[in-house]
């Protein structure tokens, strides 16, 4: 069986071949935006829910929600699904050893989201060990969970938010067993639900990235 | 000697009157009981009697169908409400006193059930499964949880095990199906639900993305994982496992960059 489009020849593919470049422009220009402004050091990046790290090509992204209460006049029982915690899964620890890995959420609109205290805090940072860990780490001093701005300056702020490295126990993602070369990273946003509550409905995007510069 | 005559007969009348009175006193004393003997044994023989009667009606209560379907649901577990029963009956075999209840399962009209859901959830575009932690409910003190997953299975409490079981709380049924039943008491089930992250919600093959899943909840007044009771379920909710948006997958090199 054959069609109009196949019949084409090589003039629509052209064409099609064109648009989908033209397509792409704003997406790269974008891209590479963030990436002149991130800082100093060399720089590795991925982005997009369909995750690409330099250190780890096969990294996945789970949410986590909850029920947040906000009950309103009209109705008492109202409220919404908040994102607990974000995880990055199958990470592995060796290829990426003394790697920064950032997390930002965007919108709907394209638009980073608060994920901190302050307006600006739309990225959440830990430094992977440079050392493959033998056991679970959840101490964010050790792994240096901080904020950033979304042009990865970084905020000084009190910490609302916990982290924690595991390699042992059940996968977030898929409940395989994890190990250092697939670990789970999970950042909490605010456990406490006091401040940094996102409605989950609005989260269309994540990002993650790594950064091949942990002593700058 | 008539004089001593009728002196004789008046002396022997008088004889037999003393006589007659003596004999009349001492039928009376036969013929009446002492208080104290008569009112001693009465009442413990009729208060044994009483028990005794009740016995034979025991038998003749006749339940109907629902009921004994209660009273054996009891009997397999713990979980129930508090309910007023019938009437103390005695097991004929073991001599017991047996509480009987009337109470159905299903109570009815249904109480307000307040279930929060996610109607959306976002999920990795290449992810088979999905941690599902978020299931909050209330309004009732026993639940039937009736699951249907929409091309997905669902896994409660250990990941890739079998756990249909039933606890003193709780009755899981269909575990790592797309029809999984829990019934027990509110605690339990949450427990259940959020137990190691929460349920795991899997497909067989292909992306969870654009699947859904649905829960029913039911509120009963004794567990039980009866199919009917899901149908009667007023308070309903379904999820959909909506793809976050695939964007640019982007890999650079490293390159110094300038200061």
């Amino acid at each position: 069986m054959s069609s109009g489009f196949n019949r084409s020849g090589r003039g629509k593919s052209k064409f099609i071949l064109g648009a989908l470049v033209l397509g792409a422009v704003p997406l790269v220009i974008s891209t590479f935006a963030a990436t002149v402004t991130v800082g100093t050091g060399s720089l590795e990046f991925g982005q997009g829910s369909q995750q690409a790290t330099a250190c780890d090509s096969t990294v996945y992204v789970a949410m986590s929600e909850e029920w947040h209460a906000n009950p309103s006049v009209q109705d008492t029982s109202d409220g919404f699904f908040r994102v607990r915690a974000v995880t990055i899964s199958n990470l592995d620890l060796t290829t990426c050893a003394g790697k920064k890995l950032r997390v930002r959420l965007i919108d709907g609109n394209s638009a980073e989201i608060t994920a901190g205290p302050t307006a600006d805090s739309k990225v959440l940072q830990i430094s992977l060990p440079d050392q493959v860990p033998t056991s679970n780490i959840s101490d964010p001093v050790v792994l240096g969970l901080s904020y950033l701005t979304g042009i990865g300056t970084p905020i000084s702020t009190p910490l609302l938010a916990t982290v924690s490295l595991s390699i042992a126990g059940t996968a977030v993602y898929d409940g395989t067993t994890l190990s250092p070369t697939n670990a789970d990273a999970t950042f909490y946003l605010d456990p406490a639900a006091t401040t940094v509550n996102i409605d989950g409905q609005i989260v269309r995007r994540t990002t993650v990235e790594t950064v091949n510069n942990p002593k700058a | 000697m008539a004089f001593r005559n009728l002196r004789t007969r008046t002396v022997v009348i008088a004889l037999s009157g003393v006589v007659a009175l003596g004999l009349s006193a001492a039928f009376a004393d036969n013929l009446i009981p002492q208080d104290s003997i008569t009112e001693a044994p009465t009442a413990p023989i009729d208060e044994t009697q009483t028990v005794v009667d009740s016995l034979p009606e025991t038998p003749t209560i006749v339940m109907p169908l629902e009921t004994q379907t209660a009273a054996q649901t009891i009997g397999a577990s713990r979980i129930a409400l508090p309910a007023p029963s019938a009437s103390p009956t005695i097991d004929e075999t073991t001599g017991e006193v047996v509480d009987t209840t009337t109470v159905p399962i299903l109570i009815d009209p249904q109480p307000r059930i307040t279930l929060h859901m996610p109607l959306s959830v976002g999920v990795d575009p290449r992810s088979h499964s999905y941690q599902m932690g978020s299931i909050d409910f209330w309004g009732a003190q026993i639940y039937l949880a009736c699951f249907t997953g929409h091309g997905v299975g669902v896994d409660v409490g250990s990941v890739g095990v079998l756990d249909n079981l039933a606890g003193d709380n709780f009755i899981v049924e269909g575990d790592r199906t797309p029809h999984l039943v829990i019934s027990g008491t509110a605690a339990a089930i949450k427990a259940l639900l959020r137990a190691q992250g929460g349920i795991r919600i899997f497909t067989s093959s292909g992306s969870i993305a654009g699947r859904g899943l649905s829960l029913t909840l039911t509120a009963l007044n004794r567990a039980a994982t009866d199919q009917k009771y899901c149908d009667a379920a007023k308070a309903t909710s379904t999820s959909v496992f909506s793809p976050l948006q695939i964007d640019l997958g982007l890999v650079k090199g490293q390159g110094t960059l300038k200061k």
